[in-house]
């Protein structure tokens, strides 16, 4: 009887593949408590915060 | 007959477990490293290595994640390089830093 396993074994892999090592489920663990309302930031905004940080990192060195 | 709206940049809609991973880990690296800026440019350097450490740790975790699809890939690669570069330039400061900190009498 197959569908008495019908348990949500692909998001499962899924999240198990996302970092292939033993850290990986601490990370997939720390995902799974951080509210999508955290995560809501644009990649547009995220690249300009990377952005930032080269250039303060750049300023030091200067 | 409507305008067409400008779309300058095509918004990203994907929204994958690995991407979520990925904006989690940016925004802690960038919380860590950003602070340990601050920290580093008041002469406070004890405190800002240990946050750059801890931003070098979350980079690290970013760079690690894996994409399943090409579309998710594409998208993570917004942030990659730039990732890359950051990780690069904190791992210098860190030296840099650990060395002037670890020389006695220094003035």
């Amino acid at each position: 009887n197959q569908s008495a396993l019908t348990t949500p074994q692909d998001e499962v892999d899924t999240l198990m593949h996302q970092v292939a090592d033993e850290h990986g489920l601490e990370l997939n663990e720390e995902l799974r408590e951080t509210p999508d309302t955290l995560l809501t930031k644009s990649k547009e905004t995220e690249a300009k915060e990377q952005d930032d940080l080269s250039e303060r990192l750049r300023a030091l060195r200067g | 007959m409507s305008r067409q709206q400008p779309h300058a940049v095509p918004a990203a809609t994907l929204n994958t477990q690995a991407l979520k991973l990925q904006k989690l880990k940016h925004n802690e690296a960038y919380h860590y490293i950003n602070s340990a800026l601050d920290d580093d440019s008041k002469g406070e350097y004890n405190k800002a290595l240990d946050k750059y450490r801890l931003g070098i740790q979350a980079l690290k975790d970013a760079l690690k994640i894996r994409y399943v699809t090409d579309a998710e890939f594409r998208e993570s690669e917004i942030l990659g390089p730039k990732m890359r570069q950051n990780l690069q330039a904190v791992e210098s400061r860190v030296e840099e830093l650990s060395q002037r900190m670890n020389r006695p009498g220094t003035t």
